[in-house]
C-alpha cells in the first residue's frame, strides 16, 4: 500500500507544476509580445483584421480572463487552430507525435544498449586504458553538435555511398521508402504497426529510415549516460556488501554482475528519464536534417511562420510529456528503492 | 572537513591557502585530460582574440570568382557558395561563440547564486517560492523553452539582433539549475560552526552569506559553469542551425553548419569545419570542468 500512497501523492503534487506549465506557455504567447494581435495576425495585416483577432482570442479582455478562456479551452483538449495547416492544432499534433515518439524510443534503446554497457565496463577497468578512452568518448559524446554529425553521418552513409556504389547504405531522408505505403494505423508507430500488420515491406524500410536519426539523436544524452553509469558504479563497488560477497567467495565477475550493476541502475535510470527532455530538444534538430516528420519538424515550421497557436501547442505538449516521463521514472524509483518510499 | 589534513595547522592562514592552492594544483596537472581541456580553451580565446590576425581573407568579404573552391593553399578551409574563405569565418566565429557562452553564463549565474543563496541561507516560505519557481522552467525541456522564447521575442521586435534575443533565451532557461545547486550546497555549508561563530560576533545576514557561505560554495558552481559553458554553446550553435539564432550571413558556426548543410556532396567543407569547431570548443570546457571536478571534489581524492 505504501507504494501506492506514494504514487497517489506524486500525482498530486503534479498539479500545480501543470498549472505551472500553463502559466509559462500562456505568458510566452501572451505577455512578451507587446501587440499579440498584430503578431498573430500577420505584419502586412489592416487594423480591422487586427481587430478582428483581437476580439476572436478575447486580447482585448484583462490578463486574468484571457487565462480563464486559455484554461477552458485547454481542459476541454482545445488547442486552438493552426493558422499555417489551417487545421486544429491538436489534430496536428496527433499526426506528427508519434514519429517524434518512435525517433526518441529507438535513440533511447540505442543509448541504453551501448551506454549502460560501457558505463560499467570504464568502472570496472577504472583507470586503466579502456577507461580513459572510454571517458573520452563519453565527454566527445557530450560535447557533440548532433546537427552536425547528423551531417556527417548523412554524407557517409548515404551521399557518397550513393555515388560510388550508386545506392545509399541507409536512406537520408523521411521516414518510409516513397514508394512504400506506410502500414495501417494502429499505434502511429511504423515499426510497431507493420510488425502488428505483418507487412514485411514496411517495416524493413522503416528500420533502414530510423537508423541514421536515431543514431544522430542518441549521441543527445549517450555521454551523460555512460558517465552516470561509470560513477554510480565505481560507489557501489566501493560499499561493503560487495566486499562481503567478495569475502564469502564469488567470483569477481559474479559479484559485478549479481550485486553491482543491479544496485547500480537505480541512478541511471533517473538520470535516462531526466535526459527524455533532451531527447526531445535534440528530435528538432534531428528531424529538420533527416526530413522526419514529427514535432521537431512541426515546431520549427510552426516558429518559421509565427504560428502562436501551434508554438503554445507543442511547447505545452512537450513540457507535458517531460512531467510524466520524470513522474514515471519518480515511481520506478521507489519501486526499485524501497527506503524512498518509506522515508519520505 | 576532509581537506583539512592537507593543511599544517603551524603555518600561518595565507600560507596555509597558497599550500592547499598548490596541493590542488599538483592534482590538476596530474591529470592529463584537464590539461588537454585547458589547452584547448587558452588555444581558442587566443584565436577569437587574434582572428584578425591568423585569417587570411576578410569573413566577409563575396568572391563569385572562387565559390565553393575545395580547401587548397590559398583557402586552408576552402570556400563558401559566395565565396568567403571558410577559415577566416571560422576564426571570427571564435569570438562571437565564447562571447555568448560568456554572458548567458554570467547572467545565469547572477540570478541562480542570489536566488540560491537567498532560498537556501533563510528558507521557510521564501525557499518554498524560489523552489516552485525553478521547478517550473526546469519542466520543460530547455532548447524546447528557449526556441518558444526567441520565436516569441524576434516575432515582437523583428528589425532586432537576434543573437540578443538568444542570448536572454539561454539565460531564462539556465538560471534554475544554478539555484537548486547553489541551494543544496549553501543548506550543508550553513551548518558549520564558522557561520554559527560569525553570526555571534555580530555579522549580519548579508555578510555572513557573502563571506562566509558564498566562497564555500565555489567549487561544485564553478565546476558547473565550465561545463555548463560548453553546453551554452552547443545550444546557441543548435539555434542558429535552424534559423534563431544568428543573422544568414555572419560568421557563426552554427549558421556555417546550416549553409554548408545544403551543400553536403558539392562542398562537404563548408559544414565540417564549422561544425569540428564547435565540437573541439565544447570538448575542451568539458574536458576542463571534468578535470577540475575531479580535484575540487575531496570525495574522489581516494
Amino acid at each position: 500500500m505504501k507504494l501506492f500512497e506514494f504514487i497517489v501523492r506524486r500525482l498530486l503534487l503534479l498539479i500545480p507544476v501543470l498549472i505551472g506549465l500553463s502559466l509559462v506557455t500562456f505568458a510566452i504567447s501572451h505577455l512578451i509580445p507587446a501587440n499579440p494581435g498584430k503578431a498573430w495576425a500577420g505584419e502586412k495585416a489592416t487594423p480591422e483584421v487586427i481587430e478582428q483577432v483581437e476580439d476572436e482570442y478575447h486580447l482585448n479582455d484583462p490578463l486574468h480572463m484571457q487565462y480563464f478562456y486559455y484554461m477552458s479551452d485547454l481542459l476541454q483538449g482545445d488547442l486552438g487552430d493552426s493558422p499555417t495547416t489551417n487545421r486544429p492544432v491538436r489534430e496536428d499534433i496527433e499526426s506528427y507525435f508519434p514519429a517524434t515518439f518512435e525517433l526518441t524510443l529507438v535513440a533511447m534503446t540505442i543509448v541504453v544498449l551501448v551506454g549502460i554497457p560501457l558505463g560499467i565496463f570504464s568502472a570496472v577497468k577504472r583507470n586503466k586504458l579502456p577507461d580513459h578512452l572510454i571517458r573520452l568518448f563519453s565527454l566527445m559524446g557530450s560535447s557533440m553538435p548532433i546537427f552536425w554529425l547528423g551531417l556527417l553521418l548523412q554524407m557517409a552513409f548515404s551521399f557518397y555511398p550513393g555515388i560510388v556504389f550508386g545506392i545509399p547504405l541507409f536512406p537520408p531522408k523521411g521516414r518510409i521508402g516513397a514508394f512504400v505505403d506506410a502500414p495501417d494505423r494502429i499505434t502511429g508507430l511504423y515499426i510497431v504497426d507493420s510488425v502488428l500488420t505483418l507487412n514485411g515491406e514496411a517495416l524493413l524500410s522503416s528500420l533502414a529510415h530510423i537508423i541514421l536519426p536515431a543514431v544522430t539523436l542518441s549521441f543527445a544524452i549517450l555521454g551523460i549516460i555512460m558517465r552516470i553509469t561509470r560513477s554510480s558504479m565505481l560507489d557501489v563497488m566501493n560499499k561493503e556488501y560487495i566486499k562481503t560477497a567478495r569475502a564469502k567467495g564469488l567470483s569477481y565477475n559474479e559479484v559485478i554482475q549479481k550485486h553491482a550493476v543491479k544496485n547500480a541502475m537505480i541512478p541511471t535510470v533517473t538520470i535516462l528519464g531526466m535526459s527524455f527532455g533532451g531527447l526531445l530538444g535534440g528530435a528538432v534538430l534531428t528531424e529538420t536534417i533527416f526530413a522526419w516528420p514529427g514535432m521537431g519538424t512541426y515546431s520549427l515550421q510552426a516558429i518559421q511562420h509565427l504560428d502562436f497557436p501551434a508554438i503554445m501547442g507543442f511547447t505545452l505538449l512537450i513540457g507535458f510529456v517531460y512531467v510524466i516521463a520524470n513522474l514515471v521514472v519518480d515511481i520506478m524509483y521507489a519501486y526499485l528503492d524501497p527506503r524512498i518510499r518509506l522515508g519520505g | 572537513m576532509a581537506t583539512a589534513p592537507m593543511v599544517d595547522p603551524d603555518v600561518p592562514i595565507d600560507n596555509a591557502l597558497a599550500q592547499e592552492f598548490r596541493y590542488k594544483m599538483y592534482l590538476f596537472k596530474k591529470s592529463p585530460l584537464a590539461i588537454i581541456g585547458l589547452f584547448i580553451i587558452i588555444t581558442i580565446i587566443m584565436i577569437a582574440f587574434l582572428a584578425p590576425y591568423l585569417a587570411t581573407h576578410d569573413p566577409e568579404e563575396i568572391d563569385p570568382y572562387n565559390r565553393h573552391d575545395p580547401p587548397s593553399e590559398d583557402h586552408y578551409f576552402g570556400t563558401d557558395d559566395l565565396g568567403r574563405d571558410i577559415y577566416s569565418m571560422v576564426l571570427h566565429g571564435a569570438h562571437l561563440s565564447l562571447r555568448i557562452g560568456i554572458i548567458v553564463v554570467s547572467i545565469a549565474l547572477l540570478i541562480g547564486i542570489t536566488l540560491g543563496l537567498t532560498a537556501g541561507y533563510y528558507g521557510g516560505w521564501v525557499d518554498e517560492i524560489i523552489m516552485r519557481g525553478t521547478d517550473i522552467v526546469l519542466a520543460f525541456p530547455g532548447l524546447i523553452l528557449a526556441m518558444a522564447i526567441v520565436a516569441t521575442l524576434v516575432a515582437n521586435d523583428p528589425k532586432s539582433d537576434k543573437l540578443f534575443y538568444v542570448m536572454i533565451a539561454l539565460a531564462a532557461v539556465g538560471w534554475p539549475g544554478y539555484v537548486r545547486l547553489v541551494r543544496g550546497t549553501v543548506l550543508s555549508v550553513k551548518e558549520n560552526t564558522y557561520v554559527e561563530a560569525a553570526r555571534s560576533l555580530g555579522a549580519g545576514n548579508g555578510r555572513i552569506m557573502r563571506r562566509h557561505i558564498l566562497p564555500n560554495c565555489l567549487s561544485p558552481i564553478i565546476v558547473t559553469a565550465s561545463m555548463n559553458l560548453g553546453s551554452v554553446i552547443l545550444a546557441a550553435a543548435g539555434l542558429s542551425f535552424i534559423g534563431l539564432g544568428a543573422e544568414a550571413g555572419t560568421a557563426e558556426w552554427g549558421q556555417m553548419v546550416a549553409v554548408g548543410s545544403e551543400f553536403l556532396v558539392k562542398s562537404w567543407w563548408i559544414a565540417t569545419f564549422p561544425g569540428l569547431f564547435i565540437l573541439i570548443t565544447v570538448l575542451g570546457f568539458n574536458l576542463f570542468g571534468d578535470g577540475l571536478r575531479d580535484v575540487l571534489d575531496p570525495k574522489l581524492r581516494r
